[in-house]
């Protein structure tokens, strides 16, 4: 509101300009209490969960606002329950999962860019529509395909291979791809160049922003994933963190040890909020590119 | 075989009447009557030559009571299951062949032709094959593959874990509305009641979806463009206030799920509730009662989109012309009206965008949140369709069931593109861009 206020001003003879002017710092104030009010709210379930990952169930329940003294126990307890072992799982998943999303991405885009050939329009179509079926609709059948049929239950493979191919990241490869002028590749043809010798040399230099978009978006959206590996993998020795999260407890209160599960929540969110806060500037560039194009 | 017969005759005529009188506009009405006998031929012939005309035997029936005015009547949910879905295959031909004999001519070259786009790579016939084989492979086997899957599980007994199947007729899909143990029983305007539903579980669960959806939506950008609103304005520090307020986005539903629990469950004695003994008033059933439950859902889901919907907003808030809103002022518009008759219109694209975004993320990917949260309870009452799915799917074993239940979550997508391409469509803003 204060901008709309200045603006005003405009046409106003200076003494009143200097009164707006004054309320302008006035309501500024009223702005910052009010985001931190935002900021506060937005951070208290996760600062509250920190802050318990510290402490044992009576000091929890005694609403102990200051850090409690079982942390190691927590931490020992934790990685009794082999949390290394699930991040690194996890970790691995993740990652090749956002790799072989952004490699075949990158190629399909490529391909209905930079190519001539029948059907082009069909393909793309096949590959859009395929956005519109949530992972949720087919669970049921792909679990019923992946488990029964080709075997793969309790294998990486099976959270994998499954989740690589990307509408969405067609979708923005193309997009971008469309959007950087013909005249690049044309002139890389007669330079003689090849599609991949095109791809590395010019093509990936430029799409470094659509790159960090997708990797964040797919990294994160991998790290989180939580129902398929929860049907598909039973075996602890392969599972991810956010199903093993349910496990921290230690097992040997009634109900649920909180200080145990918050420190795993608390780790198992760590990777995916530091790419979030560490890319978001290229993250939203990507992004504005995909949206204006 | 006589019946099946005269079920085809029936649908056709019925499906010449229905269509020729809502496509008489393009298409005349001898044509359009011509094009619905066509629709409802197929229609039922698709359907129904699949299904064995099993809708017909009286074996497979199940009913349901339903109370209108006092009347009450038996209905058989088999055949309200079979006539939907003739008529959705019938509407489904009718427009498909009113597109194809409109616009055929025109795009019909074009499908199959290279298009001519300059900068493209001569020379290479086979690259781009090569090239999208992994993705298209990978959609067809992992994607499409079991979407169709879906159809043909819904008509089966299927069992997990068992690779047999038996053919059931539309049992699923009638299961949904009614039950082969217990009549359901449905009160409209009857009995003292405006609505009322007895016996109807899928009927709950699917409110609990829509319920979850609106006030999502509702909480998520209400507050989200009230919170865009300030972090827009421009201050010393904005880009630190907005990195602050949307990292919850990159946070998983697990992880919202827990510590939701642990604001408000906390076995009973959690964060909220000991604030509020600390200030001296009772603590709220937040994790017990259906409708708190219910609520809790909501505020947990709605903080985990918020900074999301934040950082859209902002942006958006950022590129609404100045000029439009100094007119305005000089119009004598105060900051309210402003905001109503300015600002909303020049960020209604983005409003759409994100309650569609929003949508979707409520419908179907609440599964983490819910289950670490409440677990789909207290009895049911947070159940939604996707927890559903999985219930009677992996844990009851029922992959028919299920399969049937996610052709219904299909069909809710299939009705969410639609209206998204209906309001996209539309031009939504005055002018810029």
């Amino acid at each position: 509101m204060t901008v709309l206020t200045r603006r005003r001003t405009v046409d106003q003879p200076p003494p009143l300009f200097r009164l707006f002017r004054e309320q302008i710092s006035t309501s500024r104030w009223y702005i910052h209490i009010l985001l931190w009010i935002a900021v506060i709210f937005m951070g208290l379930p996760l600062f509250y969960a920190a802050l318990v990952s510290t402490q044992n169930n009576a000091q929890m329940f005694r609403l102990q606002l200051t850090p409690g003294d079982s942390f190691n126990f927590n931490l020992q307890t934790v990685l009794d329950r082999n949390i290394a072992r699930l991040m690194l799982n996890t970790f691995a998943v993740a990652t090749m999962v956002t790799l072989g999303k952004v490699v075949l991405s990158i190629f399909s885009g490529m391909a209905l860019v930079y190519f001539r050939f029948p059907g082009k329009s069909l393909v793309f179509g096949v590959i859009l529509a395929a956005l519109m079926v949530p992972g949720e609709v087919t669970i049921i059948a792909l679990f019923r395909l992946v488990a029964l049929e080709l075997g793969w239950g309790n294998t990486w493979t099976a959270l994998v291979v499954p989740a690589v191919a990307s509408p969405t990241g067609v979708f923005l490869f193309r997009q971008h791809f469309a959007s950087i002028t013909p005249e690049l590749s044309e002139a890389a043809q007669l330079d003689g160049a090849t599609p991949l010798q095109f791809l590395v040399r010019v093509l990936l230099p430029l799409s470094r922003n659509t790159v960090t978009a997708l990797v964040v978006i797919m990294f994160i959206g991998a790290w989180n994933s939580y129902l398929w590996p929860l049907l598909i993998v039973t075996n602890p020795d392969l599972q991810v963190i956010q199903v093993g999260l349910s496990t921290l407890d230690d097992g040997v209160e009634v109900g649920r040890t909180w200080g145990p599960i918050m420190l795993g929540a608390v780790i198992a969110s760590i990777p995916p909020i530091l790419i979030f806060v560490l890319m978001q500037k290229q993250f939203l560039k990507g992004f504005a590119l995909a949206r204006h194009k | 075989m006589l019946s099946a017969f005269l079920f085809t005759c029936l649908a056709t005529v019925l499906g010449a009447l229905a269509v020729g009188a809502l496509l008489r506009r393009s298409n005349g009405l001898r044509g359009g009557l011509a094009l619905g006998a066509v629709a409802g031929l197929l229609g039922s012939l698709t359907t129904m030559v699949p299904l064995k005309y099993c809708v017909l035997d009286p074996e497979n029936h199940m009913f349901f009571r339903l109370s209108v005015l006092g009347q009450t009547i038996t209905v058989n949910a088999v055949a309200v299951i079979g006539i939907l879905l003739v008529m959705a295959v019938t509407w489904a031909f009718a427009l498909a062949i009113d597109r194809l004999r409109h616009h055929w001519p025109a795009r019909g070259g074009t499908v199959w032709q290279a298009d001519t786009a300059p900068g493209t790579f001569v020379g290479y016939d086979f690259s781009p094959w090569i090239f999208l084989a992994p993705t298209v492979v990978g959609l067809a086997v992992f994607t499409y593959y079991p979407a169709a899957q879906n159809f043909f599980l819904g008509t089966q007994l299927a069992r997990r874990g068992v690779a047999n199947t038996v053919f059931n007729c539309l049992d699923n899909f009638a299961s949904l509305i009614t039950s082969r143990l217990q009549d359901a029983h449905y009160y409209i305007l009857s009995d003292g009641n405006i609505w009322h539903a007895e016996n109807a579980r899928y009927l709950a669960v699917f409110g609990n979806s829509v319920f979850f959806s609106l006030f999502i939506v509702l909480v998520a950008n209400a507050l989200g463009i009230a919170i865009a609103l300030l972090a827009s304005q421009k201050i010393r520090g904005a880009s630190i206030y907005r990195t602050l307020m949307i990292w919850p986005y990159a946070i998983s539903g697990v992880v919202v799920g827990v510590v939701f629990a642990l604001l408000l469950g906390g076995g009973g004695s959690g964060f909220l509730n000991q604030t509020l003994r600390l200030l001296g008033l009772q603590p709220l059933p937040f994790l017990s009662d259906p409708w708190w439950a219910r609520a809790s859902v909501v505020a947990a889901a709605a903080w985990n989109k918020l900074g999301f919907n934040v950082l859209i907003y902002v942006a958006a808030l950022q590129a609404v012309p100045r000029e439009l809103l100094e007119a305005a002022s000089i119009d004598g518009a105060n900051a309210w009206k402003r905001f109503l008759n300015v600002t909303i219109p020049m960020i209604s694209p983005y409003i759409f965008l994100v309650v569609f975004l929003n949508l979707n993320y409520s419908f179907f990917d609440l599964y983490a949140v819910i289950d670490n949260l409440t677990e789909g309870g207290p009895v049911n009452a947070t159940t939604n369709l996707v927890v559903d799915v999985i219930r009677v799917g992996v844990e009851s074993r029922d992959i028919g069931k299920a399969a049937a239940q996610s052709i219904v979550l299909f069909m809710v997508v299939v009705g969410l593109t639609y209206m998204q391409f209906r309001v996209m469509g539309r031009r939504v803003t005055y002018g810029a861009d």
